[in-house]
């Protein structure tokens, strides 16, 4: 398959790639939705895909969270490779601009999860390099942390503060500048 | 007094780890991650996650992102000024490179010279790993010449928003930062005020820009700036079909109407 693919661009689109959790379960997705995540990519670039990709970080739990992502966002990618080069046709801008929209009322009903689940896709974004789904859930906890006070963070995210006081009083004097 | 600073810490740890309410998960995320949630705050507010705890104390210093996002929140101009000139001497020293770069001045008594930051950009950060530039501000923030002079080749930038200070004053900082993005794909211009700014174009310019670049104007109505701007870019080298304006369209409340040029008179 790795061999025959560079002749064959239908097969190649047809491919499918099995991932494999890190509780054993299969999930089999076409390889536009696999190459989302750059590091499926490249795998499949080096052709080793073959007999299934596992996926030891991430439990099946998250896995179909990750899938259900890429699956919508590999349609996007579609719509947007399969447009002209230029601006020109004035009837895609309105089906684009539809498409925009209800992809934005996707990931902002994806990202209602707990805060566990939230940790859990962005490590798996990290470690399978989805760009997208990285910065979504990362802008999520940038959000939720902006404006706040350093207590209130350390208090949302239960982050225990190991500097002293001493040092905690330093740290606030060199950055005053940052806190007025 | 050093066994009594060790005693405290250890107690602290453990209560909370008796305490049971959740542990600690996003101290635990790689450090690239956090860079990549601290370059999605404000910059001040990325600066304040110093104090959290001895792991986050110089996190934000090599962020790949800085956004900084106008003088709201601060006490008066002198500090934001302040701020955004020590923001900028700190990342200078760690020499930590920058991916993304957005700026907002907008509010009232801002006449810090804009492009006073670039030559700060330059040196601060470095530069030739920018892909990404936002930077707006009022209409009538002061642009001047020689502050042009000094904007570096941004060699990897690829996308660039500049709103409507860009081409007051003959276009000046529009074409000086088109001449100095050789790789740029997209553009964006939010030209919503940009009403009363006469526009003059060089006709003596030659075309520089690269062939791939996509430029999208936004602004109320289509108006004689905006024309003047869609001449002057079309003489740069940019075919009008790789130009799209999106108009707000007041009638209908809301939304917007995409419009392409397809020629002008």
């Amino acid at each position: 398959m790795a061999s025959a693919g560079s002749g064959d661009e239908k097969a190649a689109a047809a491919a499918m790639i099995t991932l494999i959790s890190s509780d054993n379960e299969k999930f089999e997705v076409t390889e536009a939705t696999a190459t989302l995540s750059q590091t499926i990519r490249h795998m499949i670039e080096d052709g080793c895909t073959d007999g299934g990709v596992p996926l030891p970080n991430v439990t099946s739990k998250i896995l179909a969270r990750v899938i259900e992502y890429c699956k919508k966002h590999a349609t996007a990618a579609a719509g947007e490779e399969g447009s002209s080069s230029s601006f020109s046709d004035a009837a895609f801008l309105e089906v684009d601009r539809a498409f925009l929209e209800e992809l934005e009322e996707f990931d902002d009903a994806f990202l209602e999860v707990d805060r566990a689940t939230l940790f859990d896709l962005i490590l798996a974004a990290n470690y399978l390099d989805i760009k997208g789904l990285l910065n979504l859930t990362c802008q999520k906890v940038a959000d939720s942390v902006k404006g706040k006070t350093p207590e209130q963070i350390r208090e949302m995210y239960n982050i225990v503060n190991d500097l002293t006081p001493e040092e905690e009083a330093e740290i606030r004097r060199e950055t005053q500048w940052a806190f007025e | 007094m050093f066994d009594g600073i060790r005693l405290q810490k250890r107690s602290k740890n453990e209560e909370a780890s008796t305490a049971c309410t959740g542990t600690d998960r996003i101290s635990g995320l790689p450090e690239g991650v956090l860079h990549h949630v601290l370059s999605f705050l404000p910059a001040h507010d990325a600066v304040r996650t110093c104090v959290l705890a001895r792991r986050w104390r110089n996190l934000w210093m090599s962020a790949p992102g800085i956004r900084i996002t106008g003088v709201k929140g601060w006490r008066d101009a002198g500090k934001f000024v302040a701020f955004v000139d020590r923001l900028l001497s700190l990342r200078r020293s760690s020499c930590a490179p920058v991916e993304s770069c957005q700026m907002k001045f907008h509010g009232q008594l801002i006449r810090t010279p804009l492009l006073d930051c670039i030559p700060s950009l330059e040196t601060a950060i470095v530069c030739q790993k920018l892909t990404h530039i936002e930077l707006s501000a009022y209409p009538d923030v002061f642009v001047l010449n020689r502050d042009l002079k000094w904007c570096p080749t941004f060699t990897k930038l690829k996308t660039l928003l500049l709103n409507e200070w860009s081409v007051a004053a003959d276009q000046n900082a529009l074409i000086c930062f088109l001449k100095h993005s050789p790789a740029l794909e997209k553009l964006t211009l939010e030209l919503y005020k940009a009403s009363q700014y006469p526009v003059k174009t060089d006709p003596l310019e030659l075309p520089f820009a690269s062939n791939h670049l996509k430029v999208e104007i936004k602004c109320e109505e289509v108006n004689g700036t905006v024309h003047k701007i869609l001449s002057s870019l079309s003489t740069y080298g940019i075919p009008l079909n790789h130009i799209k304006i999106q108009q707000a369209n007041r009638s209908s409340g809301s939304g917007y109407v995409n419009l392409v040029c397809t020629g002008f008179s």
